[in-house]
């Protein structure tokens, strides 16, 4: 059987004849790439305007509504687009907007704690987008569980291996010590991912 | 509905002041600018928001239909989005799908039960809305300028619906044509009514005052 | 979009944006060499006096980072009580003193310095300039649709408490996603459709 790049299932069958691409570069990306890579950055931004679930938890806490724009971006954008979203995202976030949770913004943030989990975003949308490409070619049924696994492996495995140490290292915790601060937002984020994977199944077969 | 007296701020500016209203006719239509209050004064009637001082009296239960039904609807297929108001207050599944029917069915609409929302035109989207209120049970049905988003056969038959309602409603709009036969309607303006009466000379009023500006 | 960029003239929006950075950077490196906690009291004091210095807005912005100082401060309190109280406040105090600083930064440096020397820095890896225009797109694009994608989610929030009490949001967020998802679909396709005509040649 020819071996194959998974079909961008995620965003429907791709329609009408192929888009020039607006500019030749390493990254090869098309207008509607462009497109859809600030449109997610932007999903995630507002995220976080979202306030914070019922949570008890108050202070500027990283985990939020924005993790699941994250896992989003790398579930229906591939694992390179995904990634470019986040990035985006965080540059925007670098050059000024308040748009991380909590109205939170600037080179301040880049500083503070979180920077681990910023990080994290970042690689967590790539493995995200990884782990669901290659399960939906070894699980072509289950796209759900396909789903669900790349957000548990991507949003949270990956966001919290780079998360905790950060806290670690900005801080001087050792390591199981800054895992146990950030243990508390692990029920949030496993409904985050519920809610990912549905909506990436849900709207990723064409509707 | 009665309301006395109300005193509403949003982020720290007056929306409402003083406001007094007694609203019993059959069709009250409500017009301004932009920013005079309509929007926080129908969703204050709704109960959405709560007023700084003053009492609000409705004597039956009030439904509100938004502008854009994209926003509104929450589910795929139009009958899981029309039992959901009477599924959240405890009514059992078969007695929500009978009441939904029932609407469905005064309403010349029961192609609907089968169908899926996103197959539905605009216009059908917001009778939808409107349908959904009906469901739920309302006796004051409040609109927040439901035809804006509409091209003009939408309006049209979303606009002879409304008519046909025994309801009482309240529509805000800024399409002055749509409110030509409403018994009252009311001149809001930075948060107090500017004017107050039938149709045809509180519109023309109104007319007036914007060309002169 | 509001920024975090707080204009006017004052001494620290008059120091060049490039100086401000490398600073920065010094600091943020020169912080490696620092254990005594005592002695970035003083700095972080001096820092808050800077917010003072420009003013009101200066003053409420310093304000505005409690929440942030509240988690650095529960970091610490954490870390007092499971390890080291002087290890908790050397953390304490060097979180705050960058976090400051680069606010200070953030404040006082126009968006327009900043992308300028991003620019610059980013130069030598895209020599045709390609990256930078498709950043600069991007961007602008972004901004333009955070202010929409919020005006939906507020739309939306309206209508689904008009039809139930409850609280539960998942239900709310996911039904805000598939919207603007779709949106975004659409959106791509306009845009992208608007350059495919634009050179007709595919």
């Amino acid at each position: 059987m020819l071996r194959e790049r998974p079909q961008n299932a995620r965003w429907g069958k791709p329609r009408g004849r192929p888009i020039r691409p607006l500019v030749y570069t390493v990254l090869m990306l098309t207008t509607r790439d462009l497109v859809r890579i600030a449109l997610f950055a932007a999903l995630i931004a507002v995220m976080g305007l979202i306030p914070k679930f019922d949570l008890p938890f108050t202070a500027g806490v990283p985990v939020t509504a924005q993790t699941l724009g994250v896992m989003l971006a790398g579930l229906m954008l591939g694992p390179r687009r995904g990634v470019l979203a986040v990035l985006l995202f965080l540059f925007v976030v670098a050059m000024g907007a308040p748009v991380l949770s909590g109205g939170r913004g600037g080179l301040g943030v880049f500083f503070g704690p979180t920077i681990g989990f910023l990080i994290g975003w970042v690689a967590g949308a790539w493995a995200c987008g990884t782990v669901f490409e290659r399960l939906n070619v070894w699980l072509p049924s289950r796209r759900f569980l396909a789903a669900l696994i790349a957000c548990w492996v991507g949003g949270i495995v990956v966001i919290y291996a780079f998360g905790v140490p950060g806290i670690a290292l900005r801080t001087e915790l050792t390591l199981p010590k800054a895992a146990m601060a950030s243990i508390i937002f692990l029920p949030g984020d496993i409904l985050k991912s519920l809610i990912a994977a549905w909506l990436a199944v849900r709207l990723g077969s064409g509707r | 509905m009665e309301l006395s007296r109300i005193h509403l701020t949003r982020d720290q500016s007056p929306v409402l002041r003083d406001l007094s209203l007694s609203l019993s006719e059959p069709r009250i239509g409500l017009i301004g600018r932009n920013g005079s209050g309509k929007s926080s004064l129908l969703r204050l009637m709704k109960g959405l928001l709560t007023a700084d001082s003053g009492v609000i009296r409705r004597p039956g239960s009030v439904g509100i239909v938004f502008q854009n039904p994209e926003h509104q609807l929450l589910f795929p297929t139009v009958m899981e989005e029309l039992c959901f108001g009477l599924r959240e207050r405890g009514r059992s599944e078969q007695e929500a799908r009978a009441c939904a029917q029932r609407v469905l069915r005064d309403f010349g609409a029961m192609e609907f039960e089968s169908r899926a929302v996103h197959e539905l035109s605009d216009g059908q989207k917001q009778l939808l809305c409107l349908f959904e209120v009906l469901v739920d049970g309302a006796d004051t049905i409040l609109l927040d300028e439901p035809c804006a988003s509409l091209d003009l056969a939408s309006r049209n038959q979303v606009m002879r619906i409304i008519e046909s309602l025994p309801q009482q409603v309240i529509m805000a709009t800024h399409d002055l044509e749509l409110l030509q036969d409403f018994p009252r309607v009311i001149w809001l303006d930075q948060g107090q009514v500017r004017a107050d009466g039938p149709a045809d000379a509180v519109i023309s009023a109104y007319r007036h005052w914007v060309q002169s500006k | 979009m509001i920024s975090l960029y707080l204009s006017g003239q004052t001494w620290l929006h008059r120091i060049p944006a490039a100086v401000k950075l490398a600073g920065l950077a010094l600091a943020s490196i020169g912080l490696l060499f620092v254990k005594e906690w005592i002695s970035l009291v003083p700095v972080v004091v001096l820092l808050a006096l800077a917010y003072a210095s420009l003013g009101r807005p200066g003053r409420q912005r310093l304000f505005g980072l409690r929440s942030l100082a509240l988690l650095i401060a529960a970091l610490g309190v954490f870390q007092g009580l499971v390890m080291d109280w002087n290890q908790a406040a050397n953390t304490i105090l060097r979180l705050l003193m960058m976090v400051m600083l680069a606010d200070l930064i953030t404040m006082t440096t126009p968006l327009q310095r900043l992308l300028e020397i991003t620019s610059l820095l980013v130069a030598p890896l895209d020599r045709r300039g390609n990256m930078r225009r498709q950043l600069a797109f991007a961007v602008a694009l972004m901004i333009r649709f955070v202010p929409l994608l919020a005006q939906q989610w507020q739309a939306q929030r309206w209508a689904y408490r008009a039809r139930t009490s409850r609280r539960p949001k998942p239900l709310l967020l996911a039904v805000f996603l598939s919207q603007a998802l779709r949106r975004t679909d659409q959106i791509a396709e306009s845009i992208a459709a608007r350059e495919a005509t634009k050179r007709p040649l595919g």
